[in-house]
């Protein structure tokens, strides 16, 4: 059963996602700030993380530089969420290494398909 | 740069600066015109008459020599002396004395017995001997002892007297030649083309610089300045009058003693304005200048203080365009300069202004988005597939969360609002504290669980009831709680202590092991729009606005509200206190 850890400080978002992803025979991990999100993926390597750009105290974009600074971390594909009006985060996303990129408010069903293909199920 | 509008600034100064130069300036030059106007004259005048006196005094003297010169010679005693005697002697008085012409000796008839005449130098006797028995100035000087004759013309129209005496029983006559009259009153200046003149008492010319003039017999009678003289009128400025040639002249005289001529002295009136004039001009030209140089101070000066005033005006009017980043910068080292500052930092606040009014827009946006995201996506995955009723149980209890946030947000901005315009009333209501707490306290345990979370309550001191606002405080408390458990990683701890401080106080502490407040944002996260993290990550900690209702609630039940949070190490945590009063 791959891992997903879920990044995003409105917790019912992240609630969302994972009950979604449970259903979908993920195994989901949840975090609320960008110090959560860095301690949790070095702690259980997940197959994929979902991290949103605006976090208290780190970033998703800070956060997603020091995973792949770290050689543990440095392989865990990373897709990112984020609001449209922040268009510019999503490139310079882009350009740390994101492996994608999904805008809130989002389709649920858009979100899976994005999960799926970048864990190479379909 | 002169463009005229009479409410301007600069035509104001400028009128102002004009009428303050030229006024004054004009004012003096017209008073020293003026005074010195008066006292050239003067000074003119006084001049001639000095000069008239002059010639008056010396004419007058040589005729008292002469006189003299004859009464002495009359008192000789004649009848003694060889007729070759007397003419020695004669001939000696008329060497030494050129300006006789003639001495003459007669007996008491009348009859001349001795007569030597002067003539180029050389004296002869004559010999055509006349008796002047009926003449008067035979019979004139031996009745009254002495007489001098009125003016008198040679067959050579040149003018002479005779002065007469009586002597020891005879009488001695000389003719006197009036040259040397002449002769003074050529060599006599006024001014440039001023001259003086010697008239008799009937205003016949006696001597002028042009001799033929006085060969000409001119009578002067008519003239003005004559006129007065015969009519004794004596004045005390000039007499102004149109001379024969018909220049304008200024004229005065004098009167020599016992003659009973007069001295003129005539100078062309031109002459006697030029030095007046000459100065007028001057003063005229120097007002110019000076008012010529003082408005060009002058618009230097308004130049000065315009320019800046325009830059100022240029510069606001790019502020209410909203170019707040735009500066000014004027070195004039005065007020201007001052007001410049003062716009610069209004300026500056205004920017701050904005930037925190932008901050705030996106803040209370991006705060209200992000429940609305959780609540789409949540009725999306509803609407796409069938799911069970537990399943869809979840899911609206999610949507169901996500509202109660949005909910608490939009309450947090009303409520803000509306203390900040004091329209916010507490319904106070007396409420046991601990039952309140449990309710809070319940459905934040919950929360904490699901994020793997530590939650505890604990109460020191007994816990009164309290007369507050429970909807309020609740939110206050929900706030603080949320935000602890935003700020922690998984596995972090969160506590709820209530203390009860010497019987008048409830001290409320939510504290967590989360990342804690760096010490500059300490005061200022409890001000509108300020957040711990700038940037962009501040948007998402929604502390921003949740806690300035805190700061202002907890005031409005007359509280206080702050936080503890040592810096180091990361992660030592934070503490916000609130306090609130027993007795109200």
């Amino acid at each position: 059963m791959k891992k997903i850890l879920i990044a995003d400080d409105e917790r019912n978002i992240c609630t969302l996602l994972s009950h979604v992803l449970i259903n979908h025979k993920y195994q989901t991990e949840t975090a609320s700030n960008g110090n959560d999100a860095l301690a949790k993926a070095k702690k259980i390597l997940p197959d994929l993380i979902i991290l949103d750009i605006m976090m208290p105290h780190l970033d998703g974009l800070q956060v997603l530089e020091v995973l792949k600074s770290t050689p543990a971390t440095k392989n865990i594909p990373v897709l990112m969420c984020t609001e449209k009006t922040l268009i510019g985060d999503i490139e310079k996303a882009m350009s740390l290494g994101a492996a994608g990129y999904i805008i809130k408010p989002f389709d649920i069903n858009t979100v899976l398909k994005k999960v799926k293909q970048i864990l190479g199920e379909i | 740069m002169l463009n005229i509008k009479v409410k301007s600034l600069r035509t104001k100064v400028l009128i102002l600066f004009t009428l303050s130069t030229i006024i004054p300036i004009a004012f003096i030059t017209i008073i020293i015109i003026s005074i010195s106007n008066k006292s050239l004259d003067n000074s003119i005048y006084h001049q001639q008459q000095e000069i008239i006196n002059r010639v008056a005094d010396r004419i007058y003297l040589s005729m008292d020599y002469t006189r003299n010169l004859v009464s002495s010679l009359a008192r000789q005693n004649y009848q003694k002396m060889s007729e070759l005697k007397i003419i020695s002697t004669f001939t000696d008085i008329l060497k030494l004395n050129p300006d006789i012409m003639e001495i003459v000796l007669m007996n008491a008839r009348g009859q001349e017995v001795v007569k030597i005449s002067s003539k180029n130098g050389k004296c002869v006797s004559q010999k055509n001997l006349m008796n002047r028995k009926k003449r008067e100035e035979f019979y004139e000087a031996k009745n009254k002892n002495y007489y001098i004759s009125p003016v008198l013309f040679s067959a050579l129209r040149l003018p002479y007297q005779i002065i007469s005496c009586r002597g020891n029983g005879n009488v001695l006559l000389v003719k006197l030649n009036l040259e040397n009259i002449w002769e003074l009153i050529s060599e006599i200046e006024i001014g440039k083309r001023g001259y003086a003149f010697v008239v008799d008492n009937t205003g016949i010319l006696i001597a002028h610089p042009h001799k033929e003039r006085v060969i000409a017999h001119t009578d002067f009678a008519n003239l003005s300045i004559v006129k007065n003289f015969l009519n004794h009128r004596k004045k005390t400025s000039w007499e102004i009058y149109n001379d024969e040639k018909g220049e304008r002249v200024a004229s005065l005289y004098g009167t020599i003693p016992e003659l009973n001529w007069a001295v003129i002295a005539q100078l062309p009136y031109s002459e006697v304005r030029k030095p007046a004039k000459e100065m007028i001009f001057q003063s005229v030209l120097w007002s110019i200048v000076f008012s010529g140089l003082f408005l060009f101070l002058g618009i230097k000066f308004v130049s000065g203080l315009l320019n800046p005033l325009a830059k100022l005006r240029n510069f606001v009017g790019k502020i209410s365009e909203g170019k707040f980043d735009t500066r000014i910068k004027i070195n004039s080292g005065d007020e201007i300069e001052e007001l410049a500052n003062a716009f610069n930092s209004m300026a500056e606040s205004l920017r701050k202004l904005e930037e925190l009014r932008q901050d705030l827009i996106s803040m209370v946006v991006h705060d209200l988005k992000s429940p609305l995201s959780g609540v789409i996506g949540s009725i999306d995955y509803l609407l796409s597939t069938g799911k069970d009723i537990k399943e869809q149980k979840e899911i609206i209890s999610i949507i169901k969360n996500s509202v109660d946030s949005l909910l608490g947000i939009i309450q947090n901005l009303l409520d803000i609002s509306r203390m900040e315009e004091d329209k916010l009333e507490l319904r106070k209501e007396n409420i046991e504290l601990k039952t309140f707490l449990q309710g809070t306290a319940e459905q934040f345990t919950l929360l904490t669980q699901v994020e793997n979370k530590q939650f505890s309550v604990n109460y020191e001191g007994a816990i009164p009831n309290l007369r507050i606002d429970s909807q309020i405080i609740k939110r206050v408390l929900n706030n603080l709680l949320h935000n602890s458990l935003c700020h922690t990683t998984s596995h972090g701890k969160i506590w709820l202590n209530i203390k009860n401080i010497n019987n008048n106080t409830i001290q409320f502490e939510v504290e967590d092991n989360g990342s804690g407040v760096p010490e500059e944002y300490k005061t200022k996260i409890f001000e509108k729009f300020v957040q711990v993290e700038r940037k962009r990550a501040h948007l998402r900690t929604g502390t921003g606005l949740g806690l300035t209702f805190c700061k202002m609630a907890i005031e409005l039940h007359g509280g206080k509200i702050w936080v503890e949070s040592p810096c180091q190490p990361e992660g030592a945590g934070s503490k916000f206190s609130f306090t609130l009063p027993i007795d109200n």
